[in-house]
């Protein structure tokens, strides 16, 4: 693998691994994976007028994540209804849209493929939103688990909500390129539910997801470009194992005590 | 010196008015027990307190207050590893940092678990730990940005009586200790009888207010609670 496929690896990998460990704590697992898909029309339409998917995806995720944001404080509609409502008819609609020939790397992504311009944005990009999770880490926390104690920070918490769910929409455009939209929301996914196995702690079970994104994700494309498989679908199946072995771990671990 | 002042306080979830009218003042240093029924309005009342509730009528302060909260119930993801350093970080609202706590942080934390004889917990999950742990680590966490005020709603709902008893014995030693006003909501008419300088009767009116000798008697009970309550007095050491 060549130096700069690996620090995109790499700056994938830890973004969607520290941001997934509040879509874990918040139990939102399929919700992030249902919103990947959001991402398709977007990709399709890009594609069709010839601009960077990577902004389709985004200005699609961005606007179903707010029209999401508000409708469930709005209506009180619980938010995996929502995000089931729009799934299915982003999917339906970007099946309608996207071009036959693109419809394989927008599906599942082929990081081989990446130019230098995109890698850089990527990067940046990547670091941002790594960055921005280290800084409202405790914040995030704080409005993850428990509205009772929270007090008169709900303004604060909301405030976090938002900007929580919009680094989502981010990172999950990001990962698009690398392991295409039907994969991301498990990149996201994988690792920390295998830390959460695992750790003793929430900052253990942070490390630990993110160092075992990293190996899942360099793992991935290694296998992918030494077999000539799809990336996304290695990336997955490595962090499927990684997860049974975590779990084994754990099972381990009970018996002892 | 008054403390808090609650002027025509009316509070509507929904339609129903959930409290009607209420009125009362508490003094710096006093402890105050609200109780009534299921479904009289006291959390709703407690929760205008803390300002989390829109309400009609006056809130008044008359000192900043620093709120100590101890809640009814604390849901949280069971099988999330979280443990009792890292809660007591993440909810502190002076910045002691999440990642890399300085040493003075995390004795801090361990002083107040030793408050209320919790210090081995410190390294535990919330999780892992039992019903009345949990409920000492969040008397701790309360007091442990030295609040001017507590508020305690309910706190031994989910704790059984010897249990209860050592909570409220806690609690009411670290009141002594930091000289607190509380607010306290008890469905239990003993520890209210021990506990408190002052009961407040609430079902959506406020019914009776005094020192607890004078309003836990029969006739305010059945009021408020309707059907034959007694409050049997017993001889304590």
């Amino acid at each position: 693998m060549d130096g700069n496929l690996l620090i995109v690896s790499v700056v994938v990998a830890v973004a969607a691994s520290f941001l997934g460990v509040f879509i874990i704590l918040r139990r939102l697992a399929l919700v992030s994976d249902v919103l990947s898909h959001v991402a398709l029309p977007g990709v399709a339409l890009a594609m069709i007028m010839g601009v960077n998917p990577f902004i389709g995806a985004f200005i699609a995720l961005g606007a179903v994540t707010i029209i999401v944001f508000f409708l469930e404080r709005r209506f009180a509609l619980s938010i995996d209804a929502i995000v089931g409502v729009a799934f299915t008819m982003a999917l339906a609609i970007g099946m309608i849209l996207l071009p036959d020939e693109h419809a394989a790397e927008a599906l599942f992504g082929d990081i081989a493929t990446i130019g230098r311009g995109e890698m850089v944005f990527g990067v940046a990009l990547g670091a941002l939103l790594i960055m921005l999770t280290f800084v409202l880490f405790k914040r995030f926390a704080h409005a993850t688990f428990s509205k009772e104690l929270s007090r008169d920070e709900t303004v604060a918490d909301q405030r976090a909500e938002f900007i929580f769910l919009i680094a989502l929409a981010l990172a999950i455009a990001l990962g698009i390129k690398v392991v295409g939209t039907l994969l991301m929301g498990a990149m996201m996914i994988l690792p920390v539910v295998a830390a959460k196995n695992i750790a003793w702690s929430l900052k253990s079970m942070t490390a630990l997801a993110i160092v075992l994104g990293i190996f899942e994700m360099v793992g991935g494309v290694s296998l992918a470009q030494a077999y000539d498989i799809v990336p996304g679908a290695a990336i997955i199946l490595i962090g499927g194992a990684v997860f049974a072995l975590s779990l084994i771990a754990r099972v381990i671990g009970r018996q002892k005590e | 010196m008054i403390f808090l002042e609650v002027k025509n306080l009316s509070i509507q979830v929904g339609r129903e008015k959930v409290v009607d009218n209420v009125s009362f003042s508490i003094k710096k240093g006093e402890n105050v027990a609200i109780i009534g029924p299921n479904g009289a309005g006291k959390t709703t009342m407690l929760r205008a307190l803390l300002g989390s509730t829109r309400y009609q009528g006056e809130v008044i302060w008359h000192e900043k207050p620093i709120i100590g909260y101890v809640p009814q119930k604390f849901d949280f993801d069971k099988t999330v590893p979280f443990t009792v350093e890292e809660f007591f970080l993440v909810y502190s609202r002076k910045s002691k940092g999440f990642w890399f706590p300085s040493r003075t942080a995390v004795r801090e934390i361990e002083k107040y678990l030793q408050y209320v004889k919790a210090e081995h917990l410190l390294k535990r999950n919330l999780g892992e730990i039992s019903h009345g742990e949990l409920q000492r680590v969040l008397i701790a966490q309360a007091i442990f940005e030295r609040p001017n005020i507590l508020l305690l709603d309910e706190p031994t709902a989910s704790v059984d009586v010897e249990g209860e008893r050592t909570i409220y014995y806690l609690v009411k030693e670290m009141i002594k200790d930091f000289s607190l006003t509380s607010i306290i909501i008890s469905h239990d008419l003993h520890v209210v009888h021990d506990f408190a300088d002052r009961v407040i009767c609430l079902n959506r009116k406020m019914l009776c207010e005094g020192a607890p000798d004078a309003v836990l008697n029969k006739e305010n009970l059945s009021v408020l609670y309707g059907g034959d309550v007694t409050l049997y007095k017993h001889a304590h050491k």
